[in-house]
């Protein structure tokens, strides 16, 4: 049975396309069956994985709306994705009008979770019926966090969410930490951000803090992820640690 | 509790649980992959004639008619939701 781990935040920009990415690709190179999940209608995921959201016909809205099974719409790349374009947008009004809209992603992964060892999911920047449905096919969240001032107003709301998810639709909802990104060590204002989450919230820090760079941009244009794209730097260094982390359940 | 309720904040209309009422539970098709809210006696009226049940063999242990598409079908019945 794969461990689903969802990658939320509401506030966009923090990196959690980013982090989904890198973190799925180094559980790969750990030797892990990993299946990457696009549930932002932004399709950021599917063209960070060098897949034109425009190009593709069948993506996780007909999983989601047209009861598609998931294992048709699966694309191979570094992972395995189930991508997703702008017609996701419309998903959240059809989703609404129906009884069970929170289950419809678990019900989806349940013929697959067989078929690997980690499910990770790219939540879009937001709390609506996506966000939700993510957080309730998960056995696990980790935050990918901004190390700025506004950041843990953030996180109070998001975990407000993750209490609403285990009352609601999923008791056993683990949040198995905070993923540092964009992170300036130079900063002491970054390091206060970081510490006071850790902190406020008990949440566990999974270190190492990952580095803001331009090579994240430079992988992302060129549709791959960091750790091909530039297998030695530091940031893809930081994720394979924190990959490592995760995969020892020393997180959990 | 609905989610016509004006005591439950708005962000919990996002779910259908919200919308349960006394008596009322959701099946969930294996064919049509629906779950559809009945009550308990239009629940009665999908079990008659023939039904039956195998739970711990499969997820969707019940055997009745769907009420969404109308097929006589594995389904689970949730009457938590």
């Amino acid at each position: 049975m794969a461990r689903v781990i969802a990658f939320a935040n509401q506030k966009g920009g923090v990196a959690k396309t980013t982090t989904t990415l890198s973190i799925g690709v180094a559980l790969a190179e750990q030797g892990k069956r990993v299946l990457a999940i696009d549930l932002d209608p932004q399709g950021a995921l599917t063209y960070s994985m060098g897949v034109d959201p425009d190009e593709i016909e069948e993506t996780v809205n007909d999983v989601l709306i047209r009861r598609l099974p998931i294992e048709k719409v699966i694309v191979s790349r570094e992972v395995d994705l189930v991508p997703a374009n702008i017609d996701l947008a419309g998903a959240e009004a059809v989703l609404l009008a129906k009884t069970g809209r929170e289950y419809a992603l678990e019900r989806a992964l349940r013929d697959i979770t067989g078929h690997y060892d980690y499910i990770v999911i790219d939540c879009p920047p937001s709390l609506g019926i996506l966000t939700i449905n993510g957080l309730t096919a998960a056995q696990e969240v980790i935050i990918p966090l901004q190390c700025e001032a506004l950041s843990h107003r953030g996180v109070g709301q998001l975990i407000e969410t993750l209490v609403d998810i285990r009352h609601f639709t999923n008791p056993h909802l683990e949040i198995t930490g905070v993923i540092p990104t964009m992170y300036d060590g130079r900063s002491r204002h970054a390091r206060e951000v970081l510490a006071d989450v850790g902190t406020r919230y008990g949440i566990r820090v999974l270190e190492p803090p990952v580095k803001k760079s331009i090579r994240f941009a430079e992988a992302t244009q060129a549709g791959r992820s960091l750790l091909s794209f530039a297998p030695t730097h530091p940031g893809a260094e930081a994720y394979r640690a924190i990959a490592r982390v995760i995969d020892n359940g020393e997180a959990a | 509790m609905t989610a016509a309720d004006p005591d439950i904040p708005t962000r919990h209309i996002l779910y259908s649980k919200t919308e349960k009422k006394s008596f009322t539970c959701t099946v969930e098709c294996s064919s049509c992959r629906e779950e559809t809210r009945v009550n308990y006696l239009e629940l009665a009226a999908l079990m008659w004639p023939v039904n039956f049940h195998l739970p711990l063999v499969r997820y969707h242990w019940s055997w009745f008619r769907c009420p969404a598409c109308g097929t006589r079908t594995w389904l689970r019945v949730h009457l938590d939701r």
